[in-house]
């Protein structure tokens, strides 16, 4: 009970401060319910109001800077793309423009499903769908873990590894499936799959989505600090909620998992999945303690589209 | 103005007496009050508090004060026969005196002039033939009385009698009646036989007398006695060839004596000689001495000349004369001075004169003899001593230039007898003529005297002279005058100025260590006279003070406190200030002022306000209870305040970011005055301290910074502010202000650097590149950065094994700022951004286009998602880590 109190607090607060999406449709298994899309935050580019003159030299007798107006200013260029001009007037009195990408001007959705794996472990798929209203193509996955076994599944010219913590991904570890493991580009439209395996059982975890390219093409000339600073961390990236391997689902009582899983039911609901009237009955029977019903209506509800693959894996793999 | 109307009014003060009598036993303190003295400090814990001036000494006067009668006698004038008189006044006390005088004719007739008034502090020359005018005819020549209330010597009274057609001069001091005996001495001396002499006798009394004249004439020898039988201030003139020794045509003698005695009261005759010889312009007072007065058998004399007068050789010549009935044994020498400084002595030849005997010495060709150049003598006196009775010598010296005509003569006195070690005498300059001073040291130590010279507007003050043993002091009036010279507080002798006055005091507590005279000399004319008026006892202290009495400084500076005084003479005359010679400071506290013991100069320490006190030792001199002057030093202590203004430079912050890194590169400098000081000049500059911030033997110079205002004047809370802002360069500044001129006590070192920033370690993972000799700390970054690169390093040889490893050139310098890759300061330029420590480039070369978007990827997940992407243009990608 005690990694249930402190887990519970963690995602379902850290959806705060997203722009909440509707639900969009959710993938190929289901038509009656619709995944919740990956969230953003409401962040405006601005230039910067205030900035310092840039020193062109020195006066060679008085020491006094001889400084110019650097006009630093931010130019939307593509909305829909996210493209941004960062402008400048350089050192040569030339304008100087670097474009930068905001990773968020992308709709995704993160469907996923885990199954057991002969050796007992679990394999965790993700399927990650780029929605045709995005306006980028997916550069990366994100995923939240709080396991020490996690095995994500390579592909030989992909990158896939572990991610620094900051201040928007300090809980758990993170993971990130690079642009090179996405291997064509996903464009609008597109969906594209992560795995991993894991001797931990699901539960739920966050997950981030990111469209367009990481990095800038330089313009001859570095930009001032306070465009610099214009640029947006890690909190611009779009989070969402799925399933992830929780090594302390590993040794939880049956009582506990129950506990967790009746906790996070209405999450799950928001999150588009599972309907209003299954979110109930589940909430009741796990009350009830009957698993052995639950478990048989379980298969039944995703087959009907009640449930989604993240609420049948949830309650199947941990209560079994 | 003393008046004769007081004369039956004297009153001496009950209160002055007791003084007199208080202060002539033993030293008295003068202090100041010095509210901030008793603070702590020994400095003032022995002390008693007293009025700060000196009372007036009560000396010289007796009981009477300065209304004591004095009546002083000239045996004569004459106005007659081309010869005119002037009458000296010489008033050496600081009031108006009136002065009573009375012409006596030859034959004793008396007629009361009008009063006259003697300027206080000066000299008048009173025309004999104004008063003859009123007197008549027949005090056309004649004697002269004059009568004056104050101290004693207060006045000094001369009769110039000139003969100017043929270059004659004769001088006479009246003398004080009463005083004296009734026997007189003197001695002449002529160039030639053709010469003459004649002799004045007269009686000062109102009863008649008889007086013996007795002459003894040398070279040729005769004697010869006449008794003149003298009615009431009757007056005789004799010729001494035709009228005593009886030689109508006779050669006179050319060198002798005269002795006279009377059957009068003490001191009731007067006598004057006068030797001359017209045809060569030569004249010669002599004056008598009464061997009774006689002290001591020190005789010395001040100021014989040696050296030629416009190209006429000078002889120095000394007459002796033995006045004793035993045979008695004469010493001498001649102490002179060298124009090249250098002290010299001429030991005359001892002399054994019979009784009786007259002997003449001369100077110059015993000079000759030694091979002393008479040239080369600046200054020059005469010292004799001799055995036998006292007064028994009988003395005359003088120099004499070859055509007679100028005849210097050198009063020789006996020091014992003198009244004190000081002088006041009037000096003027009338046509060619220029007063001479003469101080002669009659002893064997060191002596010093302090000088003052009269002037309408103002003092003239003389340093304070020191005189070598046995030597003498020349001063020339003129000179000083027409040299501008400056005195001791820059002053100088208006070219206009005429006459004034001379006074000066021995100091250093002993008396009678020098004497002095005044020479007029005309060398155009060939005239010169002599005049020697002591005061009655030296001078004393009369006030004393610190200057500033207040200054105000700041920490380390010196501040500068001179111990002054005021001197007076014995009739309260004062001064102008001097420095004092050899004051003691301290101070109530240390701590705030710290002067140097001897200087006075004194260093603000700390803040606050301190006294600074000095000490010191000056000349009192009182007229005792035996006549003579007593010793009764003054042990001064006066006070003045010391403030020492702190000045501080503060600033909000330490450190402050380079400008162009965000945050705040700016600070307030404070320069602060305690306790507050308004309206002070500030000045601020900048210079660089020993952190360069990373960057090592650029050229150029480093730009440090600006200041909204590197001057102005603190505000009413003695506090002026200002802004710094920092440069776009890492490194240390040091901001130093001065107030006043005067450094702050302290420099503010602002470390103009990015925080925070740590220097990544080296790693099997890595290479970091791109140090140079003027950039070697090349590779600081912040937190996140340092911790991500190695991460990133590992991810990318994870992903492929064996790969060459990353190469990790310039993250920023070891202060941030901005990274001059041109080593000259340079503003421009590639690494604009490379300030804060967070951007690392990364190499590209060494890493296959294939494994590109991986290592971007892993830039990604590893805190630098928005890198710049330089592959292209410049081999690197230029990593940005987030803050």
């Amino acid at each position: 009970m005690i990694r249930l109190a402190l887990f519970l607090p963690l995602f379902a607060g850290s959806l705060i401060g997203f722009n909440i999406q509707k639900p969009e449709v959710g993938g190929r298994d289901h038509s009656k319910l619709r995944r919740l899309p990956v969230q953003k935050k409401d962040i405006t580019l601005t230039a910067p109001k205030t900035y310092e003159r840039r020193v062109l030299s020195y006066d060679e007798r008085t020491r006094e800077p001889i400084s110019y107006d650097p006009r630093p200013r931010v130019v939307l260029l593509d909305a829909r793309s996210g493209k941004y001009g960062l402008k400048w007037l350089g050192y040569d009195g030339k304008e100087k423009t670097v474009i930068y990408q905001r990773p968020d001007r992308i709709d995704a959705i993160v469907r996923a499903s885990v199954t057991r794996t002969p050796s007992g472990g679990f394999l965790y798929s993700y399927g990650l769908d780029n929605l045709p209203s995005s306006g980028q193509q997916l550069s990366s996955f994100g995923l939240q873990t709080f396991s020490s076994d996690v095995r994500p599944i390579k592909k030989p010219s992909g990158y896939v590894g572990a991610m620094s913590k900051n201040r928007s991904m300090s809980e758990g570890n993170w993971i990130l499936y690079g642009s090179s493991y996405f291997d064509p580009t996903i464009g609008p439209g597109k969906s594209a799959e992560a795995r991993l395996e894991s001797s931990a059982p699901p539960g739920l975890v966050e997950c981030s989505v990111t469209g367009g390219r990481f990095g800038m093409k330089g313009a001859g000339e570095h930009m001032p600090q306070e465009l610099e600073n214009v640029l947006p961390g890690y909190e611009i990236w779009p989070r969402g909620l799925t399933l992830g391997p929780h090594d302390w689902l590993k040794s939880a009582t049956t009582a506990d998992k129950v506990s967790y899983i009746k906790k996070i039911i209405p999450r799950m609901r928001e999150l588009g999945w599972l309907t209003a009237s299954k979110s109930r009955w589940y909430e009741q029977n796990l009350g009830g303690q009957n698993l052995s019903l639950i478990l048989q209506r379980v298969e039944d509800d995703f087959r009907s589209g009640e449930i989604t693959s993240e609420v049948r894996d949830l309650i199947r793999l941990n209560l079994q | 103005m003393r008046r004769f109307a007081k004369f039956r009014n004297r009153v001496l003060s009950p209160p002055t007496l007791v003084l007199l009598l208080t202060l002539s036993v033993g030293s008295v303190l003068l202090l100041s009050k010095t509210p901030t003295s008793t603070s702590s400090g020994t400095a003032d814990s022995q002390v008693t508090r007293a009025e700060g001036r000196s009372t007036q000494p009560g000396c010289c006067g007796d009981e009477e004060g300065e209304q004591k009668p004095h009546l002083l006698a000239g045996s004569y004038y004459k106005v007659t026969d081309g010869f005119s008189a002037q009458l000296l006044l010489n008033n050496k006390g600081p009031a108006p005196i009136e002065v009573q005088p009375t012409l006596f004719s030859l034959n004793g007739q008396r007629f009361e002039l009008p009063i006259v008034t003697a300027e206080a502090n000066n000299h008048q020359f009173i025309d004999f033939r104004d008063w003859v005018a009123l007197a008549g005819a027949q005090f056309s020549e004649g004697s002269l009385q004059v009568l004056y209330r104050g101290k004693d010597l207060e006045l000094g009274v001369q009769i110039h009698l000139t003969n100017e057609i043929h270059s004659l001069s004769f001088e006479e001091k009246l003398t004080e009646l009463g005083k004296g005996s009734t026997r007189l001495e003197g001695v002449w001396w002529l160039p030639s036989p053709k010469g003459e002499v004649s002799l004045v006798v007269s009686n000062t009394t109102e009863s008649s007398l008889a007086t013996v004249a007795k002459i003894q004439g040398e070279s040729p020898r005769k004697h010869g006695n006449l008794t003149i039988d003298l009615a009431p201030h009757e007056t005789r003139v004799v010729d001494i060839r035709t009228g005593i020794l009886q030689r109508e045509h006779g050669a006179m003698s050319r060198f002798g004596s005269i002795s006279i005695e009377h059957n009068g009261t003490a001191g009731a005759v007067v006598a004057r000689a006068m030797a001359a010889e017209r045809n060569l312009g030569y004249s010669l007072p002599v004056q008598f001495s009464s061997p009774a007065a006689a002290k001591s058998n020190n005789l010395q004399g001040a100021g014989l000349r040696l050296a030629d007068v416009r190209a006429d050789r000078l002889s120095a010549k000394v007459v002796l004369h033995n006045a004793s009935q035993a045979e008695m044994i004469v010493t001498g020498r001649v102490p002179y001075t060298t124009t090249t400084g250098a002290a010299g002595e001429l030991h005359l030849p001892q002399e054994q004169l019979s009784a009786g005997q007259t002997e003449v010495i001369d100077v110059t060709q015993l000079l000759r003899i030694q091979g002393v150049r008479r040239n080369d003598v600046s200054s020059a006196s005469l010292e004799l001593q001799h055995t036998g009775d006292l007064g028994a010598l009988i003395t005359s010296c003088f120099s004499v230039t070859d055509s007679g005509n100028q005849v210097f003569r050198v009063p020789i006195w006996d020091v014992a007898a003198q009244r004190s070690a000081t002088g006041g005498y009037p000096w003027y300059i009338a046509g060619d003529s220029s007063t001479v001073i003469y101080i002669k040291n009659v002893t064997d130590q060191t002596q010093n005297y302090r000088m003052y010279l009269k002037l309408t507007g103002g003092d003239y003050v003389f340093p304070l002279t020191t005189v070598a043993p046995h030597q003498t002091t020349v001063i020339d009036v003129r000179k000083l005058r027409d040299t501008q010279a400056p005195d001791v507080n820059g002053r100088t002798i208006p070219r206009e100025e005429t006459r004034g006055q001379v006074q000066w005091s021995s100091t250093g507590g002993v008396d009678r260590v020098l004497i002095g005279r005044s020479e007029q000399v005309d060398l155009v004319r060939g005239i010169s006279s002599n005049y020697a008026c002591q005061n009655c006892c030296p001078n004393n202290f009369y006030d004393g003070w610190l200057t500033p009495a207040q200054s105000t400084g700041f920490q380390g500076e010196q501040l500068q406190f001179i111990a002054m005084q005021q001197d007076m003479n014995c009739y309260g005359q004062v001064y102008p200030p001097y420095q004092v010679g050899t004051p003691s400071f301290t101070s109530s506290n240390l701590s705030i002022c710290n002067p140097d013991w001897n200087t006075g100069t004194t260093t603000g320490v700390g803040p606050g306000e301190s006294s600074i006190f000095a000490s010191w030792t000056a000349d009192g001199w009182f007229f005792g209870p035996f006549g003579v002057c007593d010793y009764t030093p003054a042990d001064v202590l006066r006070d003045a305040l010391c403030s020492v203004v702190a000045v501080s430079v503060e600033s909000n912050v330490d450190t402050v970011r380079p400008s162009g890194t965000g945050g705040t590169s700016t600070a307030t400098i404070k320069v602060a005055t305690n306790p507050p000081s308004p309206n002070q000049n500030v000045q601020l500059s900048l210079s660089a301290g020993n952190s360069t911030g990373g960057h090592v033997s650029h050229s150029g110079t480093r730009p440090l910074g600006t200041l909204d205002a590197t001057q102005g004047q603190t505000n009413s809370q003695g506090i002026f502010e200002t802004t710094y802002h920092a440069p776009i360069f890492g490194g240390s500044v040091i901001v130093s202000a001065t107030l006043n001129g005067f450094p702050a006590s302290n420099t503010l070192e602002y470390l103009v650097v990015v925080p925070g920033l740590s220097e990544i370690g080296a790693s099997a993972d890595y290479s970091l590149v791109g140090q140079t000799t003027t950039h070697p700390d090349n590779h600081f970054g912040t937190q996140t950065a340092i911790t991500n690169l190695p991460l990133i390093a590992s991810d990318y040889l994870g992903q492929f094994p064996g790969a060459d490893i990353l190469r990790y050139n310039d993250l920023s310098l070891k202060w941030g700022g901005k990274f001059d890759l041109s080593n000259n300061w340079s503003a421009t330029g590639s690494h604009s951004e490379h300030r804060t420590g967070i951007n690392c480039d990364v190499f590209s070369g060494n890493v296959p286009s294939s494994r590109w978007s991986v290592l971007t990827d892993i830039f990604a997940a590893r805190h630098s998602p928005n890198f710049g992407d330089e592959t292209s243009s410049a081999n690197h990608w230029h990593l940005r880590f987030s803050q």
